[in-house]
């Protein structure tokens, strides 16, 4: 097991170097550079300004050049600065994981918790009215866009029932609250967050995990099981339950990267301070060494991940062995 | 013991910096963290802030500011000469990311005869250039002297400490940012003890926490402010003026547009009242040309293209444009009049203008297409090559007239702001003496012949003047509405207060 | 054959469901240009008028009739959807069956660059190239449909690392039949109905592609409607205007879940277990 994750973990090192020059090759084919957005049209900036600015950017070099200058960087785990506020790249997605981890793990532990629920109860119950109702509810959830379905429960949640804040990840006087004051403050701004982006996940897991399940519940051992007079609970959780976990562990360390990287539009509408909007930022602000960051980052959260989520089926799947 | 002030903004600031901000959220900030040497007034008069007063040289060469004595920066250094030398020198340093630079390109040099005197001698008389010191003034001492990369790197552009009436107490990146009332400003005394911006990034939900009043302002669309009168129990609605207008701008170097007669029909088959009505709601007014109603550069008697659609083919027929195939678009020497019009993505108010143009001048038999193209790539590819036929754009507009970038004939260059290529010898020389004519009377004349001879020439089709719309939780008593100013009704927000029995958000720690 | 899949279909309600709804739209897609000439007539005095019998939708805020322009943008909505869908089964197909027929360094080659695009959020390298090359209805198709093959791919190399060990592909083989012909007239039938499963489900989640590009104005363009576009434009009014978002936010929503009921219940049907 540990010399197979050693080897999974050396491979990581040529994906992780595609992944960045895919998206510097990306950045390559902008029109615009950053010193347009900084400039913004200012009638006051003349263009031997502008070109100032192209120089201290070093934006007049070929491109292969700025890439081998950032992997030489990269390597001494230099990000370099951002190009918006000189801030160092990895200080500016450090500030942000925390609040984008926070949130995908609980919205990764709703669905897993979900999925599995309303997948093994279908599964079981087959054709039964919850299995039904359960299954268009799910897919509703999945149907719908989700910055639409934000609005509304802001709306419905916030204003008119007042239970809820509408936008942020904390209040403006959270650092005067106690801990418990503040933990609550925290999961009142983050009930709709993690709501609306497990919603959209629900209905692909909870149907593989339905599937999964029924699939197992036909085989011959669990007959077996079940004709040898074991309880229906504990054919169902015992030898049944660990079969419907591994499509769902394969499907999460699939969605990671849209999770860490792709939450743009729920928290735009959240005025939620994740990674996703610092991603958007950077693209429309041509903030390339930003870009380059969140995009290395992210690609290695990931692979992390898929490694972590092999691990686990190796642990739910007794049948798998690795040399 | 007083109330908070919590404002909210679509972005984040970049740098609490001055010298290197361009962003209008950096701004808000500085704009109450920092001090230029003047600022400009209640009636769009320039004022002195941290210089007492200034002294200008009958030819105009030499500025002289007296700086007030009593000013110390937030750690409690005194304020002296020394900074605003530091901080010119960094704006002209050419490793610092400043995008004001050429504000100062034309002084010869600054000297500092005494800690509370600085002369600016300039190379040429120009008029513009004491606006241009209304440039916050950064701390040497809190920058160690730092000069280029350091400068832009160093972390007080995170942490700023300035003169102005509010200290900067924590940000939170795309959360918020805090500051607190300066007990030892210069100015008058600070009564809003705290100042929150928070960050909300979508104008929709902004408006929802307008409505849930967790925030005290916000400035409306037209939609928003006329459709919610019932909805706004407990704030202000304020309606004035915006420093801006919105334009058709016509690529001259295009053959269709090298033909005034032509750009003057398309100016009288647009309907600028019904775009007022369409796109800002009835909240603005037609234009007319390129300085504002409310500035001395304006000229009243300036009269604009009537809305004609009858005269606007009469026009094009003359020009050899008829319909004479009967597709309903007007063609001449079997080529139909279709033209793309582009503009940015991201600004509503753009997009919507040019669907409705697009209406109206299919009236006419004129076929006009639309690009909608993101803002950087827009500029690169488009507007800095002048690589389109027509284009909606906006400025927004400084108190001081002087529009030299936009109209002189030498700024056609690439990636200059006279892109459509307008060239008037007679405006250009206007243009010139408006620059170096310190007698208010007479620059007067200057602008609104300008005025009226750019309206004359149809380089744009002048849209409209939007309105400010802003709104502010009642509790507030104490701002003052100065129409033109561009950064709205916020100008004296160091007089504001709040009447003991309305605090909302009581801040108890004593100051 | 297809009689025996028909009547499984008309036994799975849900797939039933799913090709009502999906046939209603087609219908809707085919006639709503003929019916709504309405969609483009602007009316500034009549902006934002509430959903009456004149307008059964509303207006919106150029004072044009929701309902008609709802009608345009369902063949708009889908064609985004079908194209998008079409280019990502095209690439995926093509990538899953010649890496799983050949296997050795051309699988392990495509499936690398498979793995790298699979780390990428999605969104984020959609989101970059259209805003790198200007939104329009073509790109938007073109980089829904190239960012969304990887899959299919994966899944269509798995089915055909299986079938071409069968007895038929290698008859076909000895028989000295050219490899495109091996491809194309043996393997290809035997993968085709995960195939369609996964374009069916596609189609839903392209035209929800389609209205999230849209949030960020890198969608469709305006004037011409499509649901995301007009979403997008209610988003502002969703709290004093409501029609302006209902109606297309519950177009996309019925669409998708038509989809979605409709690739499910294929599944059901294809899957030789049940």
């Amino acid at each position: 097991m540990i010399s197979y994750v050693a080897r999974r973990l050396l491979m990581m090192i040529p994906l992780v170097l595609g992944i960045t020059v895919l998206t510097f090759l990306v950045m390559q084919l902008a029109p615009g550079r950053p010193t347009d957005v900084l400039t913004d049209l200012n009638v006051k900036m003349s263009s031997e300004a502008k070109q100032k600015l192209i120089q201290i950017y070093g934006l007049d070099q070929p491109w292969h050049i700025q890439y081998w200058h950032w992997v030489k960087r990269v390597a001494k785990l230099d990000f370099g600065t951002s190009f918006k506020d000189d801030r160092p790249v990895i200080h500016k997605i450090a500030e942000r994981l925390p609040a984008t981890l926070l949130l995908n793990f609980l919205s990764l532990g709703f669905i897993f918790i979900f999925a599995l629920a309303i997948g093994i109860y279908s599964a079981v119950h087959q054709n039964s009215v919850f299995d039904r109702l359960s299954t268009l509810f799910v897919y509703i959830g999945f149907s719908a866009p989700t910055f639409w379905i934000a609005l509304l429960l802001m709306i419905l949640f916030g204003l008119k029932l007042g239970l809820l804040p509408i936008s942020g990840l904390r209040s403006l006087n959270f650092d005067e609250l106690n801990t418990v004051q503040k933990i609550l403050d925290l999961a009142k701004h983050l009930t709709l967050p993690v709501l609306v982006t497990a919603m959209t996940s629900l209905a692909s897991l909870s149907r593989y995990s339905r599937s999964a399940m029924l699939e197992v519940i036909r085989q011959d051992y669990i007959r077996t099981a079940r004709a040898k007079g074991l309880d229906e609970q504990t054919v169902i959780f015992k030898h049944a339950f660990r079969n419907a976990l591994i499509p769902i562990i394969t499907l999460m360390g699939l969605m990671l990267p849209d999770l860490i990287g792709g939450g743009f539009i729920f928290e735009t509408i959240f005025a939620y301070p994740g990674m996703g909007r610092l991603g958007y930022d950077a693209i429309m602000a041509r903030d390339y060494p930003m870009l380059m960051g969140i995009g290395t980052i992210v690609a290695f959260l990931t692979l992390i991940g898929n490694l972590l989520a092999d691990v686990f089926y190796a642990l739910a799947d007794p049948r798998i062995r690795y040399q | 013991m007083d109330d908070s002030f919590i404002e909210s903004s679509i972005g984040d600031a970049s740098y609490l910096n001055p010298v290197l901000a361009s962003d209008s959220a950096s701004s808000s900030i500085n704009g109450l963290v920092y001090n230029g040497l003047i600022k400009t007034g209640p009636n769009i008069e320039l004022i002195g802030d941290l210089a007492e007063r200034w002294d200008i040289s009958k030819d105009g060469l030499v500025f002289t500011f007296h700086l007030k004595k009593n000013v110390r920066w937030h750690d409690g250094e005194a304020f002296t000469s020394e900074d605003a030398l530091y901080t010119y020198e960094r704006l002209i340093d050419p490793a610092v990311k400043t995008p004001y630079s050429s504000n100062f390109d034309k002084i010869k040099k600054l000297e500092a005869p005494d800690s509370w005197t600085v002369k600016v001698f300039y190379k040429e008389p120009y008029v513009p250039a004491l606006e241009a010191w209304g440039m916050g003034i950064v701390a040497k001492h809190v920058f160690g002297g730092a000069t280029g990369k350091a400068f832009n790197e160093h972390p007080a552009n995170k942490k700023p400490i300035g003169t102005g009436p509010y200290r900067f107490k924590e940000w939170k990146t795309d959360e918020k940012i805090v500051l607190e009332a300066n007990s030892d400003y210069f100015g008058n005394k600070i009564h809003i003890a705290r100042y929150i911006f928070r960050i909300i990034p979508d104008n929709s939900v902004e408006f929802l926490e307008l409505r849930n009043k967790s925030i005290d302002t916000m400035t409306l669309t037209p939609d928003q402010y006329r459709a919610y009168d019932e909805f706004f129990k407990g704030y202000k609605k304020f309606r004035f003026p915006r420093a801006a207008y919105t334009f058709l701008g016509f690529n001259l170097k295009h053959p269709l547009f090298k033909d005034k007669a032509v750009r003057e029909a398309l100016a009288h088959a647009i309907n600028k009242e019904q775009l007022v009505q369409g796109v800002v709601a009835g909240m603005g007014r037609s234009a007319t040309g390129p300085f504002l109603p409310l500035s001395w550069a304006f000229n009243p008697d300036t009269k604009d293209f009537e809305y004609n659609p009858e005269l606007a083919r009469k026009i094009l027929a003359g020009q050899g444009w008829k319909d004479s195939n009967n597709d309903g678009i007007i063609d001449n020497n079997g080529k139909n009049f279709e033209f793309t019009l582009i503009t940015n993505q991201g600004n509503k108010m753009r997009s919507l203008s040019a669907e409705i143009i697009q209406q109206q001048l299919k009236l006419v038999g004129v076929k006009m297409n639309i690009r909608i193209i993101e803002w950087s790539s827009f500029i690169k590819n488009f507007v800095d090559k002048q690589n389109f036929d027509a284009i909606i754009l906006g400025w927004t507009l400084s108190p001081d007239p002087d529009a030299y970038s936009i109209w002189h004939s030498s700024q056609r260059n690439e990636g200059q702001y006279n892109f459509i290529s307008y060239e008037n010898k007679e405006v250009d020389q206007l243009l010139e003496s408006g620059r170096k004519e310190f007698n208010p009377n007479q620059r007067k004349k200057i602008y609104q012949k300008i005025h009226q001879l750019i309206h004359d020439d149809v380089p744009y089709v002048f849209l409209y003047y939007p309105d400010f719309l802003p709104v502010l939780h009642e509790r507030f008593a104490g701002p003052v509405v100065v129409p033109v100013s561009s950064f709205g009704f916020g100008w004296n927000f160091d007089e504001w207060y709040v009447p003991k029995n309305k605090v909302r958000y009581p801040v108890l720690s004593a100051q | 054959m297809i009689r025996f899949y028909w009547d499984r279909i008309r036994r799975n309600k849900l797939a039933l469901t799913g090709i009502i709804l999906v046939l209603a739209l087609a219908v809707i897609a085919l006639t709503g240009p003929l019916v709504s000439r309405a969609a483009d007539q602007q009316n500034l005095l009549e902006r934002l008028t509430p959903p009456s019998a004149r307008h059964w939708f509303g207006t919106d805020d150029l004072g044009r009739d929701i309902f008609s322009r709802l009608l345009l943008g369902t063949k708009i909505s889908l064609t985004v959807g079908f194209v998008a869908v079409f280019i990502s089964c095209f690439f995926g197909t093509l990538v899953g069956i010649v890496s799983g027929y050949f296997g050795k360094w051309v699988d392990a080659a495509l499936m690398r660059a498979v793995d790298i695009l699979l780390c990428f959020p999605t969104f984020f390298l959609i989101l970059m190239v259209i805003a790198f090359l200007e939104p329009s209805i073509v790109n938007v198709m073109i980089v829904i449909g190239l960012t969304s093959w990887t899959g299919l791919a994966r899944l269509v190399r798995a089915e055909t690392l299986l079938i071409r060990e069968r007895e038929f592909v290698l008859a076909a083989r000895s028989m000295g039949l050219s490899t495109p012909r091996i491809l194309g007239f043996h393997i290809l039938p035997n993968v085709i109905a995960p195939i369609l499963v996964t374009a069916t489900l596609g189609v839903g989640n392209a035209i929800l592609m389609e209205s999230a590009l849209s949030f960020l104005g890198l969608g469709v363009q305006p004037p011409t409607p499509s649901w995301g576009n007009m979403l997008i434009a209610g988003k502002d009014y969703i709290y004093f205007a409501w029609w302006l978002s209902l109606f297309p936010g519950l177009a996309i929503l019925l669409t998708v879940l038509a989809f979605n009921l409709l690739g499910e219940g294929m599944r059901d049907v294809f899957d030789p277990r049940n």
